[in-house]
């Protein structure tokens, strides 16, 4: 027994630790708290159930499930192949990639971000942007995905006409070309590290997907500020 | 420690929460429903059992012991009626427990028994509930069962509101128990002609519900009426059923000019009235019947909404159109049903003069300021279409245009969420949306949502019946087997009341008993009015009553007053036949075609005889004359005649004749001047043998072909031995 | 007295043996021998790192995602005895299923929110991991496994969504798939969809609906979505996560 006693003084003051019971206890606790408020919210709130769904009947404003909402808001900025497809194609492509363009080793295991700046500011920029553009989807849209305040009243209806405008040709390509050559380069010419540290194509690859995150949220700027519609037009397809 | 601990809180809390929900299954509302029905169930079985009356009756007292053990073993549970063709699915029956059991007749909601004869005819378990209640049925609380929630679209129907669905498989409520509020929907409908801008099942391709705008501006004595006709049409004729559209000036202008340019073929020439006397058309005006439709004063309503009055004739009209229309009024408006009179030219003069003198509204008219100078046409055609004019008045142009209104059934179909209600404080209900909708049609108006439905006057019920019309004017989706088509009897009662509204028959013959027809206040004497027609089924040969309604001929010479002729076409006259044999007291006794009975060849001579003895004795021809030609007795005052007798064999049904000998008071109504002759207004027997005397007689009617004298004072002396008839049964 | 002498007949009786192989004294070698000679808590090895037990390292998210979908099994295959996916009856089914089904109300709010709840807990989840630094080598796979089972955990919803079919379910879905719709060359309303000769008939959408819109084949796919073939992928996958994370050193702690 004297051996025993000992040999669990010494694991005590290991940095492991057993299992059970000290992680099973807590995800029992875990576990039952999460029913508690599971419970609770199901018997104070009903789940919605509306009128029979009728095909000749829509409804207005027609929203998607609340997750799917942030790309249905993004279509009041993009045609919808790009916001409908391809946004969501590149954000799961783009967070399958970052364990392999993410090259810092700094930050494992620990809520630390120094040393990671650059990734965890894109990361949460992004996670940020998807929240809040769920919010206002789901809170902020009423009938015609009119902008409403919360205490306004849907039943005033919006006059939708704005005009809007596109950017011509020229212009466009150009601040496309802008856009990508400038953030291409500059991070390279500002951190000389970014580029020797990652090697070619992580860099091109990751600095694309940051470009094209933060594209989206140029886009909107563009559009609620000046009008614009589109920044390129061709005859088969406009963004 | 402390993990423990607030594992074993938490532990509590979720027990607690999971106990909590396990009561809440257990304490819903048709639970506490369900014990409170088994209580008064068991205590009312109980007083049934201890009440003397029925404990004399050993096996009632036994059969509601049974049904007590049963009540007290059964469970609670849910209960259903499940219709899966008609997709029933009614829980309604969980709290409504009582509803077929006639012990709960004073029971307090929701155990009553369903009030009515209702559920004998629509058994619950072949019905279920919601068919005709609306409502959820698959709600098991009275919030949700009773449809009272944002989501569910059809909603419990109120009381008042309820005979609404009987038409979603009935296709005609016409004549059916229990529908008599939905069935006085239908006729609003049809009284303020609502169908002329509203389709409506039942109400297909009828002929426009006001006059003609064709020809109007012969019609018309100057355009100042018609302005100040269009300023307050209630005013110029207080119970009108033109609706008020409230137009500006400019409107009524162009209105009036586009309606009076609208071109004529007909040609009106100036009739000379110089010889002409008011006062004999006034006398004619009463004899000829013009009263029984048309009123001439002012604030009178007339019998039908349709048929004008005629107080401001003087103001509104042109004489020379209206000499010619008084000749055929068909030739003006085909569609009109005012009928032909066939008046000599010096009556229609009379006439002309006597009406152009009734001048009512002239202070309003000759005030009328406005002039159609320098209105638009164009607009004016483009304002007929907006506020839908030509809905009610003809306009050729404008015939294959849809109607101007919204389909009946449209309204029907229409979920709350779908019913505009503008800025409108209405309560959001269906029902409360049409009865608002009808009392104030521009209620629910808005900027982006112009109303064009003008105002009407209805009364408070007329409102809540149109409502119930309105609320599920639709065929269900239900099976066949659900679907009640019109049976024959409706759709012959349908369409001939509608012939006899349209036509104002109604005016000079009494059709149902006790409904007196308006010429009967202007005429003294009974047998000057036109005939009552109740039981005219009964009565006349279904041949001869088509021949008469295709052309009426003298039944009485003697008279002004004329049938006057209606031009039915042979659709119509069988309409109204068929009518009139489904209002008969038996389709045994209106049975068509009729069979003329008796046969001269097949009678014995003897009864020949007999019936023209008893015929002459009686003095019959004293009251009815007898010749064809005419020629009426000297002796007898115009007042006590009666119809040719020779007419009898072709007109009358055999049965009737001995009926109307029986009792003359019950077939001809009370007040008639033929004598009870066979019996006394008791019963009684006058003569001996009254019934074979009757049989005789009505049988030599059914054959006469010449005259009967009377009979001479040579045949009342006695010759040889007094024959006794009576005996003479065996021939 | 008489409970101790119950409770050694009954620990020592053959079939508790039969299933505890070993005994419950406070002892290292027992608190090991629970851990790995039970199955469910198998997936746990016999010791952690004491930073993966801080609950402000993980906040339990991943669990109680796992936890989540526990429960959603659980109420999904309950609520499926009541169900049919049907034009005809699916909304009549959701009116029984709350009028007159016992715990129906609670079982399908508790689906319901269990399965809103899973979403915003993988999302959390998934903010921790990568806050932590926790897709670095060498759990890189792990994470993009990860990545796939939060798309799945949307799919889940989203296929769970069409089917009480009410004006709600019916048009987001419409709303949802008419996206999928505008996918470059493989949908009707995509730029380039012409140069596959890709019609509203035979584009991605209509692969997903069954038909140009949604109705009966929608709602019968998007119900053997749901019911089948989602779960059956979403457990493969947890599987080789939780796996992947035994095998790649555990919960992460600094280095």
């Amino acid at each position: 027994m004297g051996i025993e006693e000992k040999k669990l003084d010494d694991v005590y003051r290991d940095e492991y630790a057993f299992v059970l019971p000290d992680l099973v206890i807590k995800e029992a606790i875990a576990v039952i708290v999460a029913s508690i408020g599971l419970l609770l919210w199901s018997m104070t709130v009903n789940a919605p159930l509306r009128s029979i769904a009728d095909a000749n009947k829509t409804e207005n404003p027609a929203k998607a499930p609340w997750y799917f909402v942030g790309l249905q808001e993004l279509l009041v900025y993009f045609d919808p192949w790009i916001a409908g497809v391809t946004v969501p194609t590149l954000i799961i492509l783009g967070l399958m990639l970052i364990p392999y363009l993410d090259v810092s080793k700094s930050g494992v295991g620990t809520y630390r971000l120094r040393g990671r700046k650059a990734a965890a500011s894109s990361f949460i920029f992004g996670f940020s942007m998807w929240i809040i553009l769920i919010l206002v989807g789901q809170f902020l849209r009423g009938p015609n995905w009119q902008f409403y305040w919360p205490w306004e009243d849907w039943s005033v209806a919006k006059s939708a006409e704005e005009t809007l405008v596109n950017m011509s040709q020229w212009s466009g390509m150009g601040l496309l070309a802008l856009y990508f050559g400038l953030g291409l380069t500059l991070p390279k010419l500002l951190y000389r590290k970014f580029l020797q540290k990652m090697g070619v194509a992580r860099y091109v690859a990751a600095v694309t997907l940051v470009l094209l995150m933060y594209g989206v949220v140029v886009k909107i700027i563009l559009r609620l500020a000046f009008n614009v519609r589109y920044i390129l037009v061709t005859p088969w397809f406009n963004i | 420690m402390s993990h423990r601990l607030l594992f074993s809180a938490a532990m509590i809390v979720f027990a607690a929460l999971s106990y909590r929900v396990f009561q809440d299954e257990t304490r819903k509302e048709w639970i506490e429903y369900q014990r409170k029905f088994q209580r008064i169930h068991e205590s009312r079985l109980q007083a049934k059992i201890k009440n003397p009356i029925e404990r004399t009756n050993p096996s009632s007292k036994e059969e509601w012991e049974k049904q007590l053990r049963e009540v007290a073993s059964t469970p609670l549970r849910l209960r259903q009626v499940f219709l899966p063709e008609a997709n029933i699915r009614d829980l309604c029956t969980t709290c409504h427990l009582g509803i077929d059991n006639p012990l709960f007749a004073d029971a307090p909601e929701p155990f009553r028994t369903h009030p009515g004869e209702y559920l004998n005819q629509h058994r619950v378990e072949k019905f279920g509930c919601t068919i005709c209640h609306s409502g959820q049925g698959v709600g098991t609380s009275t919030r949700a069962a009773h449809g009272r929630q944002d989501t569910w679209f059809n909603p419990l129907i109120p009381k008042e509101y309820l005979q609404a669905t009987c038409i979603g498989c009935h296709e005609t409520p016409h004549g059916l128990k229990g529908a008599e509020k939905v069935e006085a929907g239908r006729l609003a409908f049809s009284k303020y002609g609502c169908y002329s801008c509203h389709s409506a099942r039942g109400f297909e391709k009828l002929q426009k519900f006001a006059p003609t705008f064709e020809g109007l501006k012969d019609k018309l004595a100057n355009e100042r009426w018609m302005l100040s006709w269009l300023r307050t049409p209630e005013k110029v004729r207080p119970n009108t059923v033109m609706p008020a559209f409230k137009l500006t000036d400019d409107e009524m202008r162009d209105l009036t000019a586009f309606v009076l340019s609208l071109k004529s073929e007909s040609a009106y020439p100036k009739v000379d009235l110089a010889s002409a006397s008011k006062t004999e058309g006034e006398r004619l005006f009463t004899e000829l019947g013009c009263k029984a439709c048309h009123s001439t004063s002012k604030d009178e309503a007339s019998l039908a909404r349709r048929v004008p009055n005629l107080s401001d004739a003087g103001v509104k009209l042109n004489a020379n159109w209206l000499f010619e229309y008084l000749k055929d009024p068909k030739a003006y408006n085909p569609e009109t049903p005012m009928p032909r009179l066939d008046i000599t030219e010096t009556d229609r003069k009379n006439l002309t003069v006597y009406l152009m003198s009734l001048k009512a509204s002239r202070d309003i008219v000759s005030v009328e300021k406005l002039t159609t100078k320098g209105a638009s046409i164009q607009n004016g055609e483009k304002l007929v279409q907006l506020f839908g004019c030509y809905g009610c008045h003809r306009i050729k142009s404008l015939d294959k245009a849809p109607m101007p209104g919204v389909e009946v059934a449209e309204v029907a179909k229409k979920t709350l969420d779908e019913l505009p209600f503008g800025d409108s404080k209405v309560e959001r209900t269906k029902w409360d949306w049409i009865y608002n909708k009808i009392k104030n049609p521009k209620i629910y108006e808005t900027k982006d949502m112009p109303l064009k439905m003008p105002q009407y006057q209805f009364e408070k019920e007329e409102m809540e019946s149109l409502t119930t019309f309105y609320l599920s004017n639709r065929a269900f989706p239900l099976p066949e087997k659900y679907m009640f088509a019109a049976t024959p009897g409706q759709r012959a009662a349908l369409a001939g009341d509608r012939i006899i509204t349209e036509s104002n028959c109604r005016g000079c013959h009494m059709f149902e008993e006790n409904v007196k027809p308006r010429i009967d206040q202007f005429i003294g004497l009974k047998t000057y009015v036109p005939p009552r027609l109740v039981g005219e089924g009964d009565k006349v040969q279904p041949q001869w009553a088509f021949q008469y309604l295709s052309k009426p001929v003298p039944m009485r010479p003697w008279l002004k007053m004329r049938m006057p002729t209606f031009s039915f076409s042979y659709e119509q006259a069988q309409s109204l036949i068929d009518y009139f044999s489904i209002t008969a007291t038996s389709p045994q006794v209106a049975r068509a075609p009729y069979v003329l009975l008796p046969q001269r060849e097949e009678m014995p001579k003897l009864d020949i005889d007999m019936g023209e003895y008893k015929v002459r004795s009686d003095k019959c021809m004293q009251c009815h004359p007898i010749s064809v030609e005419g020629g009426l007795p000297a002796d007898v005052k115009l007042e006590d005649l009666s119809i040719n007798l020779m007419l009898s064999k072709n007109r009358l049904r055999f049965e009737w004749i001995k009926n109307f000998l029986r009792n003359p008071d019950k077939y001809a109504g009370a007040g008639t001047k033929m004598p009870y002759v066979y019996y006394t207004p008791d019963g009684a027997p006058r003569v001996s043998d009254p019934e074979m005397w009757i049989d005789l007689v009505s049988k030599y009617l059914m054959i006469m072909d010449k005259v009967p004298t009377p009979i001479t004072e040579e045949e009342k002396k006695p010759k040889g031995p007094e024959v006794d008839w009576t005996q003479m049964e065996e021939y | 007295m008489t409970m101790n002498r119950i409770s050694e007949k009954v620990t020592k009786s053959q079939i508790w043996r039969s299933i505890f192989r070993h005994r419950f004294s406070d002892t290292s070698r027992n608190r090991v021998l629970t851990v790995v000679s039970n199955f469910f808590l198998h997936v746990h090895p016999p010791k952690v790192h004491r930073t993966g037990l801080r609950i402000t390292h993980t906040f339990c998210l991943g669990g109680l995602t796992f936890y989540m979908f526990i429960v959603e099994v659980v109420t999904g295959v309950l609520l499926m005895f009541y169900y049919r996916p049907t034009v005809e009856y699916a909304y009549l089914d959701m009116r029984l299923l709350e009028h007159s089904v016992k715990f129906g109300v609670v079982m399908r709010n508790l689906h319901r929110w269990a399965a809103h709840a899973m979403v915003i807990l993988v999302m959390m989840h998934m903010l921790r991991v990568f806050l932590t630094g926790s897709y670095k080598p060498p759990r890189e796979f792990n994470w993009v496994v990860g990545v796939v089972l939060l798309v799945l955990t949307l799919l889940l919803s989203f296929t769970g969504y069409l089917l009480p079919w009410d004006q709600l379910s019916f048009w987001a879905i419409t709303v949802g798939t008419r996206m999928g719709g505008a996918t470059p060359f493989l949908g009707a309303d995509g730029p380039f969809h012409s140069v596959l000769g890709i019609r509203p008939d035979n584009d991605v959408r209509y692969l997903l609906l069954g038909d140009t819109a949604v109705g009966e084949n929608a709602l019968l796919r998007f119900y053997v979505l749901h019911c089948i073939f989602l779960p059956l992928a979403a457990t493969v996958l947890m599987l080789v996560h939780f796996w992947r994370i035994r095998k790649d050193g555990g919960i992460s702690h600094p280095l």
